[in-house]
């Protein structure tokens, strides 16, 4: 016996709408038996006809979900970053320790909160020509943005000096900073921004378009460092196009990683 | 015929509430654009009258620390009212291209001014007592109401944008 999920469906039953189905690239309707659209040619998917009767998550809501996670990234980096302010330099070690355990914990319950609501933010598949040029690309590109970061956070270290408008002093390289300045946000901050933020814009907006308001989002929830925004907003725009182009989580969260293991690395040594 | 009709009408909603959301962007470009550039071009008169009025209270300044440090609230004055007349521009561009891509402006419009406002919070609690801030967040109604209608645009555009593509959709395949 079949199971019923395995009935095989005859296009000619379906209902005329449901017999013809979209076209991946075109989003004309074609007959599914057909192994090429016939408006443009392109070859259609074993996959086409599953992508299509799959149920679709509600965009909308999905949408006003990451909205709201946003929100909530954003009230979590401001409390921190007041908080901070006013515990200033006079509390121990530890209790500096705590409250970015603290946030950072916060942070990643938003984050599971916001991805369970939202469910999967996958891009369309991708081309293996643009996933071997991130790849490759990538590495140049990182060099040249860990340049212009410590080139703009020195002349912003030489020209503000208003005390509580300073950038934080580096946190130095132990294993606490490298899990909650590298590990940490590489893989809670990629997989909000970069995963559900993108994933989901770009059911809306194009691939630019949806890289840069993610990047916004990404430099806007750093608001307890004000200085370093603009930079951070360049630093989002490189890794939601290493996403885009790699349509993997890979690319991103090592270059995350990565350039901010170097960046503590070179502000511990200087 | 008439769902045709509903349809062509609910979109006309949909297109009004983009409408007043372009109104809404312009309005608040407009506005951030003109406060900055006046903080920007009398930073100087703010600064000194705020040391004027911390001499009056009877606090005593080391004069070559002063100096640096009245520079410096220049300087950081200028920068952070030329960044806000920077998203004023934004907000305008946005409201220009709203009805181009309506989920993208709506949406990056909503994300600018939520951002804006808790730039500004974190600006005015910083360097005061953090118990402020509850305050500083909750008070504001003409910028909740502004939230509210950016996230109703956002939902209106969602829409409209749907509804277009599904329009253009048909009107392609009665081309073919």
């Amino acid at each position: 016996m079949i199971p019923p999920d395995e009935t095989p469906v005859d296009p000619a039953a379906l209902p005329e709408e449901r017999a013809s189905l979209p076209c991946w690239r075109c989003g004309l309707r074609v007959d599914p038996s057909e192994s090429r659209c016939t408006h443009c040619a392109a070859r259609l998917h074993p996959q086409n006809d599953v992508r299509d009767t799959k149920p679709k998550p509600d965009e909308s809501r999905q949408l006003f979900v990451v909205l709201g996670g946003f929100f909530a990234f954003l009230l979590t980096s401001i409390l921190y970053g007041i908080v901070a302010n006013v515990a200033g330099d006079k509390q121990p070690k530890a209790f500096e320790d705590g409250l970015v355990i603290a946030v950072e914990t916060i942070d990643a319950i938003i984050l599971l909160i916001v991805w369970a609501s939202c469910g999967s933010a996958r891009l369309p598949i991708a081309t293996g020509r643009y996933r071997l040029r991130a790849w490759l690309y990538a590495g140049p590109i990182l060099a040249v943005y860990l340049t212009v970061n410590c080139l703009y956070h020195d002349a912003i270290r030489e020209y503000i000096h208003i005390e509580w408008l300073k950038l934080p002093d580096p946190p130095g390289l132990t294993a606490m900073s490298v899990a909650t300045t590298c590990v940490q946000p590489a893989i809670v901050e990629e997989f909000f921004f970069r995963y559900l933020i993108l994933g989901v814009l770009r059911r809306h907006c194009g691939v630019h378009g949806s890289v840069h308001i993610s990047a916004a989002m990404f430099a806007i929830c750093h608001v307890h460092v004000l200085l370093s925004m603009p930079y951070l907003f360049a630093a989002g725009v490189f890794f939601g196009y290493a996403r885009a182009a790699s349509r993997s989580m890979v690319l991103p969260v090592s270059l995350h990683f990565i350039h901010n293991l170097i960046v503590t690395w070179w502000e511990a040594e200087s | 015929m008439a769902s045709d009709e509903l349809g062509s009408l609910s979109q006309k909603v949909r297109k009004d509430s983009l409408r007043s959301a372009r109104v809404t962007m312009f309005i608040v470009g407009v506005l951030t654009i003109g406060a900055n550039l006046f903080f920007a071009l009398s930073a100087e008169q703010m600064v000194d009258k705020e040391i004027a009025d911390m001499r009056k209270t009877g606090v005593v300044f080391d004069e070559a620390e002063l100096k640096s440090l009245r520079e410096s609230a220049i300087r950081t004055t200028q920068l952070s009212s030329f960044v806000f007349v920077g998203l004023g521009a934004v907000f305008i561009a946005l409201g220009s291209f709203v009805y181009k891509a309506p989920v993208a402006c709506t949406v990056a419009a909503l994300v600018l001014y939520l951002g804006g406002w808790m730039a500004t919070v974190a600006i005015s609690v910083a360097g005061e007592d953090g118990a402020n801030v509850a305050k500083a967040i909750m008070s504001g109604i003409v910028i909740k109401i502004i939230i509210v209608c950016l996230a109703k645009a956002v939902q209106a555009a969602i829409a409209y944008q749907k509804e277009s593509q599904l329009l253009a959709n048909d009107n392609r395949d009665l081309a073919l």
